[in-house]
């Protein structure tokens, strides 16, 4: 077969396709309105869900922590183990992480956006969306492993302190931190590997395809 | 200022004239029936996203080859464990009561297999060259030099050949 009858072919096939699967104007109309199956739809949805819970734990541990501070005897929790430094400290590590997290995924999720409504170029796209596919990668590794890493040691530092294991407060500093680094170190890999099981084949893919459409 | 449901018309009926060429798109990068119909709907939703983005600087067809090629090239879709043929519905059969339907089966059978070996890039080339477009056309939705576009045009029909003259 040469390649003019490979296109003959194709012409005849395109043509009946057309014909037989022409949508009309109502069905296009419905269809537009559908919801998006598409990766970084995906990825949205699950920032809507960070929007959500994230803003409403750092609504919440605010009050908390602005309560503390103005009836403190109203505010404590988990008396036996905690006290009232603790649990400020607890709530100021909550806050900050929410307010990273939701301003660093609220960047993310404007440059989705933004690039969901344009339309350049298969080169100039599929670079930008190399780009924002790494970036949200990276996002969710890191905020994987803080999350992670902070939840060891404060669960290490729950249990520590309600058995009474460790008596003196260098003690309990250093097992916390080696806790914490454990934590992270093992957070950041198994996080890097789930990550690059999920997208690793799909990105490289990708960005052999740019490659590609590099000339020199 | 046109409103919303002015623009949503103007919209519909560029896609009404322009269809088919989201049905190629569909057709060179699907393996299955049911990719097919996804992919489809996705281009819908996509181009009607991004469709304010359409100034009318260039041609509405180019704009939607650039669209509905960008989503078919980005597409996430895990490789299904058992492959489907390209082209699996019984329509070829049915374009001539003349044409033997082994014949015309097995050129399909043929130009799926050649197609099948492109990569994604080189897929949305062999379209836009098999839709009769210019090369600066093609570099235009592609993003490349005219003359890029020449010795991307060789390396594919190389390739192509390779996979026809096999058969």
């Amino acid at each position: 077969m040469e390649l003019l009858e490979l296109k003959s072919v194709w012409n005849v096939v395109i043509e009946n396709t057309i014909s037989e699967e022409h949508v009309d104007e109502f069905v296009v109309a419905k269809s537009i309105k559908k919801d998006s199956k598409s990766l970084l739809n995906k990825i949205k949805r699950v920032m809507y869900l960070k929007f959500f819970l994230g803003g409403l734990t750092l609504m919440l541990c605010t009050a908390i922590l602005v309560g503390s501070f103005i009836k403190p005897e109203s505010f404590t929790f988990y008396p036996s183990v905690f006290d009232l430094k603790d649990n400020r400290l607890l709530l100021v590590t909550i806050v900050v992480f929410m307010t990273l997290m939701l301003s660093w995924n609220f960047r993310a999720f404007r440059e989705i956006n933004r690039f969901e409504t344009t339309a350049s170029t298969i080169k100039e796209s599929l670079g930008k969306f190399i780009r924002i596919m790494e970036k949200t990668i990276q996002l969710n590794v890191y905020f994987g492993t803080v999350f992670n890493t902070l939840a060891f040691g404060w669960i290490f530092y729950i249990i520590i302190n309600r058995k009474g294991f460790l008596e003196s407060n260098i003690e309990i500093v250093l097992m916390t931190a080696l806790v914490m680094v454990v934590g992270a170190i093992l957070s950041f890999f198994i996080s890097h590997f789930e990550q690059k099981l999920k997208f690793g084949n799909y990105l490289n893919q990708l960005k052999s395809n740019l490659k590609d459409l590099d000339e020199y | 200022m046109k409103d919303k449901i002015q623009i949503e018309r103007e919209f519909l009926s560029h896609i009404d004239e322009s269809q088919g060429i989201i049905h190629k798109v569909c057709r060179i990068y699907c393996d299955n029936e049911e990719h097919r119909k996804d992919l489809f709907q996705e281009i819908l939703i996509q181009s009607w996203k991004s469709y304010a983005s359409f100034r009318g600087d260039s041609k509405f067809t180019t704009w939607m080859y650039r669209v509905a090629l960008n989503v078919a090239i980005q597409d996430f879709r895990k490789a299904k464990k058992k492959r489907q043929l390209f082209f699996q519905t019984n329509d070829f059969k049915n374009l001539s009561e003349d044409s033997k339907p082994s014949i015309q089966d097995e050129k399909l059978k043929v130009m799926h297999n050649a197609i099948a070996n492109l990569n994604k890039i080189e897929k949305a080339i062999i379209m836009l060259h098999l839709d009769e477009k210019s090369n600066e056309e093609i570099a235009e939705i592609v993003g490349i030099t005219q003359n890029y576009v020449r010795v991307k045009m060789n390396r594919i029909k190389t390739k192509l050949s390779k996979t026809l003259n096999k058969k």
